[in-house]
């Protein structure tokens, strides 16, 4: 009987708990679209690097020896090594794709995963395994030719096979700003590929990588005992963090684990207070029925089970609903996002024990606002319940005392009132509002930073209009000959790392990049304000974040070193620079040659009109400012799909809260609302009365909300990892068309009830007390 | 006695349908003359709060003619309906329904937000001898002051009708006399016309007029040439 009863109760309050249900949902689907994503790709990931048993570290030099990966393999710590010989190439044709081409005379440590054509045969010649991205981007299949320069020399090789690499779940090209599978791929390619090509013996190719797997999960602390068995003679020991094809994809996965967690929370915060709202009303309405059942005799325990199961069901219903559609819906949509830019094959959607744990939560923490509700009406005396409770108490409000308190209107003192005695109600009115205007400001803001991103990059940074990639086998005499034909700057952009001190162990220095300008104006810098400032002779810059990871102020000196040299030089710290996509070290031409380091530039940057050189020797790429720009775009079209999602919950939670509060206050006063009927007020003058107060809690909720839009979508950002300098900009328009949508939806809710309101029945609101 | 003021005329009005109608009012008519205070006497369920609420524009008859004041009520649509109970009635409920946040002064201002005329709220406090309460919340009073606030309240729109529904219900007898003798004196001095519904006998003795009302129907309208006063009634 108490089942039927529960269910017609639901349906007689089907907005309240049509709201639990949605916000249920929402919080587990949230979690769940996030989650489920992430574990496979964790699974995948994991499954992946067994398969191809993933290298635990990496050490590169200029050349390893037989000895040299014998010394390795006989350490303890060492489980398998195999050294390889990794160097930049170029596709030809295929718009000069960028190729990282690694050369094998075994297969032991990060061999390539198949995914079609054969396996690799070491003995091959005339062979290349190629990334399988690429290969679907341009038709290519297993018995296709293919040509690319390295080493100065044309090389053409058949397709073995098309692979995927454990150690490039995120590839890049360097030319872009995105990721863009057909500009890059991995190759690999038997040591006689190389060896027969250019007339040498194995033992004479330059294998310039050491990869090993270790049972050791802090791998940098084998440095000593490495450093012992290469006699020191190597550049850098890394680990997977120090590689960006491993650490930006575990960057994005960990920033997935942070949303899954920090949206779910908000959406299970409002849900309990929509709960607990609900059955303060429901239960305070109810107070003479439960009175009457435990006077007929039934237990305590029973008549609370039959309350919490209100709560318990829908939230249930919500979360299991969420469960599956985040799982498979929503999950399957952001691996397919993410599938396009990150390479881990088999990735899809899968749950683990995380999903039920946080169903339980969600739904224990109904349940258990539900109990917090009911449990003061089942301490009152039965008899007492079966009486009307006490009126509330009249009393004054804080408000009263204020001096201009007796010139307010009716509406408004009333209302005030209605607040100070509806303090949860108010609270959540204001929460749900000032989150959806959380929301709403970070959706919009996001537009504007990336557009005060791209202004910043293109009106001041970027002060040219072509860039000019080299290739690796430019010399410095053509890089210069191309400057004077084209004029302009030449830029040398190197992997580096840097410390506070020389020689300092792996856990004081940090990986970066260094870039080389020549002063001229082409490539500018901006300081901590985003002004335009110049660089001094004799100083370098360090980028902001870098500079706080690190500890580093103006006047500080830091020491560096090439990534793939064992040479430390020292340059003191002239400036704390800014910029959206680059983190690292800048200095002058002049200064990085009197270091002594051997200079090579790899761009230049030209203001030349018409630049048509592509082919050409030592040329790469040559992209015009409306090709740089792009990427920008391709940006703008990732913000405008999440501000769809964005949008549509910064109108889910105002409609769901506030429609809430306007039911809860409605059914509180439908009494108040029948007096006020029967002594002539319209329609139209209640509903304000009753709108008035939501538009309130709205004002403040945008009021309070606002400046959090802001701080959600920097958090946002800053997720992304130290390389990216977003700082969120959130102009006065950004706030009132966030503020004015979340109004609007505000005042449409208060439409709702107009209905409700006309058909109000004075006479039976008014016969019963109850 | 003046004029009539109002007029029911075969009155019916029904609820529900099909087989489950009930039929609260079968062909009520009666009339009641311009400062009269009557009296619908009735038990439970005998149809007098249906007349009263019919009255009072809060429900609209099945069927038959209601004219207050000249106004064809039973016409009237929503909004029409919102301006005769704002200008022509007053009305006390058994359970005051005064407004819990707000104080006996502002319940009995809260009518000059449709009416902006009429006397003053104090003024119409201190009539009903609350002059002292004005700032007390509804909480902080007696039954029998809230019920004379709910009067200074309808008093203060200076309806031409004052509705009462077991307005003395909810009120031990000493406080039921107060408040009886407040609504008898606004018939009386100020000429103002009093409908009461109750069950309590004793109360129509008071009256000038008794309509009593059973099983949806009028059984009987006696004129009280020699109304008793409400100090004589016994509880």
């Amino acid at each position: 009987m108490l089942v039927r009863k529960m269910t017609r109760e639901i349906r007689k309050n089907l907005g309240q708990f049509l709201s639990l249900f949605v916000l249920s949902f929402l919080a587990v689907s949230l979690f769940a679209c996030m989650k489920a994503s992430n574990i496979s790709a964790y699974n995948k990931l994991e499954d992946l690097r067994e398969a191809t048993n993933c290298a635990d570290g990496w050490i590169f030099s200029e050349h390893f020896s037989e000895e040299d990966l014998s010394s390795v393999e006989a350490l303890s710590d060492i489980s398998s090594a195999q050294r390889r010989l990794h160097v930049t190439a170029t596709a030809e044709g295929f718009d000069q794709a960028q190729l990282e081409v690694y050369v094998l005379d075994e297969e032991i440590v990060s061999t390539p995963y198949y995914v079609s054509g054969k396996k690799m045969d070491l003995s091959s010649s005339d062979e290349i395994w190629i990334s399988d991205s690429f290969a679907k981007e341009w038709d290519l299949m297993p018995g296709d030719a293919f040509s690319f320069s390295a080493y100065g020399k044309i090389l053409t090789k058949k397709i073995g096979g098309t692979i995927v690499s454990p150690e490039y779940q995120y590839l890049k090209a360097d030319k872009d700003l995105d990721i863009v599978a057909k500009n890059i791929a991995v190759i690999y390619m038997p040591v006689r590929g190389i060896t027969e090509t250019f007339g040498i013996s194995s033992d004479e190719c330059p294998f310039n990588e050491l990869i090993f797997t270790t049972n050791r999960s802090d791998v940098k602390s084998l440095e000593g005992s490495l450093s012992d068995a290469l006699h020191g003679n190597y550049a850098v020991l890394c680990d997977r963090d120090d590689m960006p094809g491993i650490r930006i994809m575990k960057d994005e996965l960990a920033q997935h684990d942070q949303f899954a967690i920090t949206f779910p929370v908000v959406f299970l915060a409002i849900a309990l207070l929509v709960i607990m709202t609900t059955m303060n009303r429901m239960i305070a309405n109810q107070r003479t029925q439960i009175g009457t059942l435990r006077a007929l005799g039934m237990k305590k325990g029973k008549i609370i089970l039959h309350y919490l199961s209100y709560s318990f069901i829908v939230s249930l219903l919500g979360s299991v609903a969420g469960l599956f559609v985040g799982t498979y819906l929503f999950g399957e949509g952001i691996a397919a996002i993410f599938r396009a830019w990150y390479l881990i094959p088999g990735w899809t959607v899968e749950m683990d024990g995380s999903f039920l744990l946080v169903v339980v939560l969600i739904v224990l923490c109904c349940t258990l606002a539900t109990y917090l509700s009911c449990r003061k009406v089942m301490n009152v005396h039965p008899a007492e319940s079966l009486r009307p409770a006490a009126p509330k108490s009249g009393k004054e409000t804080v408000l009263e005392k204020l001096p201009f308190w007796n010139k307010l209107g009716f509406s408004t003192q009333y209302n005030l009132r209605d607040i100070s005695r509806s303090k949860l109600r108010s609270f959540m009115g204001v929460f749900g509002t000032a989150a959806g205007m959380m929301i709403m400001v970070a959706a919009l803001a996001s537009i504007t930073t990336i557009r005060d991103a791209s202004s910043w990059t293109f009106d001041k940074i970027q002060n040219f209009k072509n860039e000019i990639d080299f290739s690796g086998d430019v010399t410095l005499d053509l890089a210069e000959k191309y400057k004077n034909e084209f004029g302009g700057e030449l830029i040398q952009t190197s992997a580096i790392e840097i410390a506070k001190e020389p020689h300092a162990d792996s856990s004081k220095k940090k990986t970066t990049s260094l870039m080389v300008t020549e002063g001229m104006n082409c490539y500018r810098l901006t300081d901590r304000s985003r002004d335009l400032t110049e660089l001094s002779p004799g100083t370098c810059a360090v980028t902001m974040k870098l500079a706080r990871a690190l500890d580093i102020h103006e006047g500080d000196t830091i020491y560096w070193h090439l990534y793939e040299k064992n040479t430390w030089y020292e340059a003191k710290v002239g400036l704390i620079n800014r910029h959206p996509n680059f983190s690292g070290v800048t200095m002058l031409r002049s200064d990085y040659e009197a270091s002594g380091a051997a200079y090579l530039p790899n761009i230049l940057y030209s203001n030349a009109s018409s630049v048509d050189i592509s082919g050409q020797p030592g040329i790469l790429a040559v992209h015009d400012d409306k090709d740089l720009k792009e990427s920008f775009d391709i940006m703008m079209e990732m913000i405008y799909a999440m501000l769809i999602v964005f949008v549509a919950f910064a109108t889910v939670l105002p409609i769901v809260v506030l429609y809430n509060c306007g039911n809860l206050s409605f059914h509180e006063r439908v009494k108040e609302f029948a007096t006020l009927k029967v002594l002539g007020f319209t329609t139209k003058k209640i509903r304000k009365l009753l709108s008035l107060q939501n538009l309130w809690l709205s004002i403040v909720g945008v009021f309070l909300g606002a400046p959090f839009g802001t701080v959600m979508l920097q958090y946002m950002f800053d997720s992304n990892g130290d390389s990216m300098d977003y700082p969120v900009s959130a102009g006065f328009l950004v706030y009132l068309a966030s503020g004015l949508f979340v109004m609007l939806v505000s005042v449409l809710v208060s439409y709702m009830f107009n209905k409700r309101i006309k058909k109000l029945d004075m006479v039976e609101t008014l016969k019963g007390i109850e | 006695m003046g004029n009539t003021i109002v007029e029911f005329k075969n009155v019916n009005k029904q609820y529900g349908q099909g087989e489950a109608i009930q039929l609260a009012n079968k062909d009520v008519s009666f009339t009641i003359d311009e400062g009269e205070f009557v009296v619908i006497l009735g038990q439970s369920g005998a149809g007098k709060s249906t007349v009263l609420n019919m009255l009072g524009g809060m429900d609209t008859p099945t069927s038959g003619t209601i004219t207050v004041a000249g106004q064809e009520v039973s016409k009237m649509n929503d909004r029409e309906l919102s301006e005769y109970r704002a200008g022509t009635i007053g009305f006390i409920f058994q359970f005051y329904n005064l407004l819990p946040s707000l104080t006996a002064i502002e319940n009995v201002s809260l009518v000059k937000n449709i009416v902006r005329t009429g006397p003053d709220p104090m003024e119409m406090l201190r009539a009903v001898g609350l002059g002292d309460h004005a700032k007390k919340f509804p909480s902080q009073m007696s039954g029998g002051e809230q019920q004379r606030v709910s009067i200074a309240r309808a008093l203060a729109k200076d309806p031409k009708i004052i509705l009462g529904d077991e307005p003395t219900g909810a009120l031990d007898s000493e406080t039921g006399v107060i408040v009886l003798q407040l609504l008898s004196d606004l018939s009386r001095k100020q000429g103002k016309t009093v409908i009461l519904v109750t069950h309590n006998a004793d109360i129509a003795r008071c009256a000038d007029k008794v309509i009593r009302m059973k099983n949806g129907k009028i059984r009987e309208i006696r004129i009280n040439e020699s109304p008793v006063s409400i100090q004589e009634v016994e509880w």
